[in-house]
Formats: structure tokens, sequence, C-alpha cells
């Protein structure tokens, strides 16, 4: 009970504040400049939803960090957490209910823009039914909360402008060069190519949900058995980043 | 077979990192207790140790030493503060709610549900008298204005325990007046209260006991009267039990 | 919305419209070449930008596949079915990860066909209009406004990429080869004149541009 009322408090911040809507704004004009586009009468489908796609990404990734960094770090600061930490719940309670919070209101961000994307396709008529977009919609949602729960448990450990770098980073690295990544570590020799291998997979692996390219030229849908597993990887690695933050919040001094 | 007391502690002692390798002692070895039904006043100087002791009862601070209780619950235990409420110093709120939200969060919180937690709301707005208020925005509250919201939501879930830090802090003297009523009230309905202030003349109006701490310490243990005794007031026998020359001796 | 937000968003909105009257009109009295704002603010990054889009162009075409081939030994990339050669067993979860990359990014290219070339076009024009001095962009595109059946488009594309670039022999070539392909002969020998004058020696290629010149100059003067 504790943790809902606190999801709804997150949620509830979150959309009093005006930043989410002026990037909501943002990507609605640009998909209707998109939708207007016709260069050289080519209609340009396919690059109207890869740009749209692109910044609708990136925009819920750079809406998603700062929203999910606040989260404590402001209860703190501005000691609104007595309030909450002076009633029957448990810390983790707190920390699982801010990160759902922030993960909630990110996917209530990214499936307004979202909304945009649909609409631009629908008028471009590129077809809303491919299978593809809507396994890249839940992944993204996924890779959402996957971002929340990283950077709350950076906001435990350090600056919110830290927990903004750090996973807005760790979100660019893995996706653009993640899979260099594992390439360098296959070709690897020697008795560190285990280590790296297990701080390899530890790392938390946003390349896995962006199937934007495939979505973009027509690929088809992603198998099941690995759409559903990075799903669950997804959420998995979620509940492991808020656990070990609220044990590190556990003993903090308030 | 003795009544557990409301709010206990045991040899507390919290100490702070100051520094590298230093630590500073901010309580030392502080027992009391403060039975059912008492309007028990925390006073001492800037730095004595209140607040600490109010965080560990609160188990917002890890002690170093010793034990609190909360109705005999250890205060590491959240059950503790199932019938507690609590009123920060400071009234930072959430700024982007409106009251009604806030308060009804709070409800919500302490495990208050559906119609239930509807009418405690309403009830704890009025009690403060805010009811105007509750729709508006808690960033356009002045200072006096969240105090009472504060007290709102320590008593929105009916507690029995209140522990309230610097309960007339940005009151207007009408406002004062309401809140002395309202601890009277609240004592007449059985809670307990444990208050810090500075304000040593509201104390003498509204407690029936008094702890003063210094540098930690524990220094006095005992009624208003007891305190006061030959002394003019509570400022003289605070400023006299603190070894403090008084300006204007005679 | 509260008043006093709504007040100040007027208020600036009406100061960001008064400076931006005042403004443009000085910048392009300030900039001789005449080059537009967006440029100006986007300085050296445009080029960068008109590069990336030109090869965006490219991964289109081949289907979505970056650089050609995602591993580091090009010689796969002769043979597609060599894009599915298992990766080192040794390492736990490899083989899982090595799945979810060909599942995400596209590995096996496949070129556009048909009227999804059209697809590419968009690029072209993004990187000529981030760069007008990209004569790969303007030639590249001009070939695929071309081969997409838009000739009329064709030839818009490459007069701009003349306006733009008056002195490279290349869009002049370019033009005069497309007048070739489309049969508009003496418009074909004009532009290849030019070209040859305006020829230069400045480049891997330009042996080769020489000859394409004559060649398709020779070609189009017989058919007069």
């Amino acid at each position: 009970m504790g943790c809902l009322a606190i999801i709804r408090l997150s949620l509830l911040e979150t959309l009093r504040r005006k930043d989410f809507y002026v990037v909501l704004v943002l990507v609605f004009l640009l998909a209707t400049w998109v939708v207007t586009m016709n260069p050289g009468g080519a209609g340009a489908g396919r690059f109207a939803k890869d740009i749209v796609m692109q910044v609708i990404w990136l925009a819920s990734f750079a809406l998603t960090a700062p929203l999910a960094a606040r989260q404590i770090s402001s209860d703190l600061e501005q000691k609104t957490i007595y309030v909450l930490m002076s009633r029957p719940i448990e810390r983790w309670h707190y920390i699982f209910g801010r990160a759902a919070g922030a993960a909630v209101a990110a996917i209530v961000c990214f499936s307004s823009m979202f909304i945009a994307l649909i609409t631009m396709m629908f008028l471009k008529g590129t077809g809303v039914t491919d299978v593809s977009l809507w396994q890249a919609f839940a992944l993204q949602i996924v890779a959402l909360v996957m971002l929340c729960a990283v950077t709350v448990f950076f906001s435990i450990t350090g600056s919110p402008a830290g927990a903004v770098t750090f996973s807005l980073l760790s979100v660019g690295i893995m996706r653009y060069g993640g899979y260099a990544m594992l390439d360098k570590i296959a070709n690897m020799h020697g008795q560190w190519r285990g280590v790296i291998w297990a701080g390899y997979v530890i790392l938390p692996h946003f390349e896995f949900f962006s199937i934007s390219q495939r979505v973009v030229h027509g690929w088809g849908a992603m198998p099941t058995d690995l759409f559903v597993p990075v799903l669950i990887y997804g959420a998995a690695y979620s509940i492991f980043a808020t656990a070990f933050a609220a044990y590190l919040f556990k003993r903090r001094w308030l | 077979m003795s009544e557990i007391p409301a709010i206990e502690t045991r040899d507390l002692t919290i100490e702070y990192k100051a520094g590298r390798k230093k630590r500073r002692t901010a309580v030392l070895e502080l027992s009391f207790q403060v039975k059912r039904g008492d309007i028990v006043g925390f006073i001492g100087p800037n730095g004595a140790g209140k607040t600490s002791t109010i965080k560990a009862l609160l188990d917002f601070t890890p002690v170093s030493e010793g034990e609190c209780f909360i109705s005999g619950i250890p205060s590491t235990d959240p059950c503790s503060r199932k019938h507690l409420g609590y009123m920060p110093e400071i009234s930072y709120y959430p700024k982007f709610l409106t009251l009604e939200e806030f308060i009804d969060a709070c409800a919500a919180v302490s495990g208050l549900r559906g119609r239930v937690r509807r009418d405690a709301v309403i009830s704890a707005v009025e009690r403060v008298g805010m009811s105007e208020h509750l729709k508006s925005r808690l960033s356009s509250f002045s200072k006096g204005m969240l105090q009472q919201a504060g007290c709102a939501q320590a008593l929105v879930h009916n507690p029995d325990i209140l522990i309230l830090d610097e309960p007339m802090s940005g009151l207007d003297p009408i406002a004062r007046m309401r809140m002395r009523h309202l601890l009277s009230d609240l004592q007449a309905e059985g809670k307990t209260i444990l208050f810090s202030s500075h304000e040593l003349g509201e104390i003498e109006m509204v407690a029936d006991r008094i702890l003063l701490l210094n540098k930690g310490e524990l220094i006095f243990d005992g009624t208003v009267d007891e305190v006061v005794g030959a002394n003019v007031n509570l400022e003289q026998a605070f400023l006299g039990l603190l070894g403090e020359e008084l300006p204007w001796a005679a | 919305m509260n008043r006093v937000p709504f007040r100040s968003l007027l208020i600036s909105g009406v100061l960001a419209f008064a400076l931006v009257m005042i403004l443009v009109p000085r910048l392009k009295a300030a900039n001789p070449s005449g080059s537009d704002i967006l440029m100006q603010v986007l300085g050296g990054t445009a080029d960068l930008a008109s590069d990336a889009a030109y090869k965006e162009a490219d991964v289109y075409f081949h289907g979505g596949v970056t650089g050609g081939c995602p591993h580091e030994d090009k010689d796969h990339c002769e043979d597609e079915a060599a894009h599915n050669h298992a990766m080192p067993a040794d390492l736990p979860l490899m083989g899982v990860v090595e799945r979810l990359h060909s599942a995400t990014a596209p590995t096996i290219h496949r070129h556009l066909q048909g009227r999804d070339e059209r697809e590419l076009l968009p690029w072209f024009m993004a990187a000529v209009r981030l760069n007008p001095h990209n004569i790969e962009a303007w030639r590249t595109g001009t070939y695929w406004f071309y081969r997409t059946g838009d000739t009329k488009q064709a030839e818009s594309f490459i007069t701009d990429a003349i306006r733009a670039n008056p002195n490279d022999y290349r869009v002049y070539m370019e033009r005069g080869v497309l007048h070739h392909r489309i049969g508009k002969w003496s418009a074909a020998v004009q532009d290849l004149e030019i070209a040859d004058r305006l020829w230069k020696n400045d480049s891997e290629d330009s042996p080769y541009d020489k000859k394409m010149i004559r060649t398709f100059h020779d070609n189009a003067k017989t058919h007069l």
C-alpha cells in the first residue's frame, strides 16, 4: 500500500512539471513536420519513421534519467523524506516505490510520444500493425524501467547530476558500443579474458532493447525465443539494481 | 504490571563522523521515558542533541549504542511508527501537490484506504483550520500555512503518539494559540506528545514535563513546577540549569 | 496554467520574435558568402552531419547494415553465409549475446529494390542541404533520382549543384552524363565541354573522369 502511494506521488510530481510537456510538444511538432515532408516526391516513409523513432527514443532516455535521479535526491535535499519515512514503511518500500514511480512516469511520457509516432506512420501510410513496431515499444518500455533502476542506484551512491551522467553514458556506450565490445572480448586471449567477460555480463545491456533498425528496414518481428528472455532480463536487472540500491539505503542517515 | 511507556530511550548514544578520523558525540547515554498521555517538552540550546534524539526515535539515524522504543517496539521496526505522527522542524513538502493530495498521500502511506482515508484527510485539514486551502498547491503556502499542513499530515492517521519538532516555529500569535489549544485537545483525547521547542513560554503553558538536554546529556527530567521552582519563569530556570549568567542579574 | 508563467511565456515569445527580427538581417549582412543561418550555427559539424547523411543512404540501400560488415574481418563480407559463423563457445552466454546481436541489428545485407529505392533520396537531399559542397552527395543523388525514374528531379538536383559549386568540373560532368542518358545531346555536349574546360588533375579519379568526359562528349556529338 505504501509503495503504491509513493508511486502515485512520483507520477503526480512528474506530470506537474513543465519539462515533459515541452518535449512532448516538440516531438509532436517534429512528427507534423516529418509527415508533411515529401523530399523529391519520394514519400520518405522509411526516412520519416527513422527520424521520428530516433528522436522519440533519445528524448525518452533524456527525460527518464533526470526524472529518476531526482526522485530520492530531491527528497533528501528538501527533507520531504522525513514525512514519508516517519510512517510505518520499510526503507526498501520507499526505494522500490520511488523507482517504480519514476518508471511509471517514464512510461507515460514515452507512450505519449509514441502516439505521435503512430499518428505520423498512419498518415504516411507506412503501417502500424507491424509486430516489430510493438515489440520495439515493449522493449523500450522495459529499457526505460531498467534505466530508472540504474539511475536510482547511482543517485543513492552519488549526486543527482552524477547519476544522470553515468546512467546516460551507460545507455550511450552500450547501445552504440555494446556489440563492438563483444567482438573485442571474443578475440581476446589470456587470463583476463574471463574476468573482462564477467564484467561485460553484469553491465546493463541496453543494446538488447534496440530494434528500431529492424522496424525501420522492415526485418519483421524479433524471434519470440529472444524477445521474451530480453524482457525478462530487463525486468530482472531492474529488480536487482533497485534491490541493491535499497540495500545501500538501508543504513543511510536521513 | 507497569505500563509500557509510549517513548523510551535506554543509554542512547549517537555519534557522527566529523572529519576523517574524528567522531562527534551528539547524544551520550541518554535515558528517559515518556508515559502515555503526557505532554513532554524537549528543550535545550542549539546543538544539544534534541533533533538527533528525535531522529533516532524515528530511525532516521542509526544509533551507536543503546536503544529506542516506541510503545515498547524497537524504533528500527517500522511497526513502531504505526501509531506515531511526526511533524518535522523544517516544513518542506512536495510543492507540486495540493494540500489535499499531500495529506491523502500521507494517509495512504500510513495504511488508510478508501472512504476512511477520504474522511481522515478532511478531518485532519479541518482540525488545523486549513479547509479553505484544500485544493491549493503547497507552493503557494506561507511558512505558517506549511506548518499547519505539517500538523495535518501528522494527525491524519489518528496516531496515539506525536513527536513535534518546533511546532510553533513560524506561527503568528493567533496560530500559536490555536496550536496550544490543539495540543491540549490532543492530550485530552489521551494522546502522548513529545515536542521540542525554543519557545520556553509556550512549553511552560502546555507541557506537563520537561526534558532538558545540553551537549548530548540529560540535565533535567521533571515537571515544569519542579524546574521553575524559585525562579520567575522557565527561561530563568533554563539558563540557570545551563550555568549561563543572567544579563539582568540583580 | 498559472497566470504568472503564462505571462512570462508570452513576454518571452515576444522578446524572442523581436530578437530574431533584429538579428537575422544583421547576420545576413555580415555574411558575404550568403550561406544561411543554419549552416552558420552548425559550423563545422554541418560537414560531418552531411557525410553522415550520405553514409546513411548507403546503409539504407544495404537494408540497414552499417559499414557493410559487422565483424572486423572484412573478407567475410563477400559471402553472406559467412555472417552466420559461430563465436567462440568457451565463454558462457556468448552464444545468446551473439544471437541477440543478429536479432537487433541487421547483419545480412540486402539491397533495396524497385520503389523502395526512393527511400535513399531524402538522405541525399539532407546531405547537400547540410553541406552544399558535398559533391559526391550531389552526384550520387542525381544518379538515384534518375534511377528511380524521376529525370526531371534529377536535372533540377544537379542544376542546384552547379549553382552551389560553379567551378567544380564534376557537377557539370554529372549533368552531362545525365543529359546523355536521357537523350538531350546538345545539352550534354555543352555540359561536358564546360567540364573539360574546368577539369583539374587534383584527385585519384581525375584521369578517369577526364576519359569519361571525353567519351560521353564524343558520343553525344555523334547524335547531333
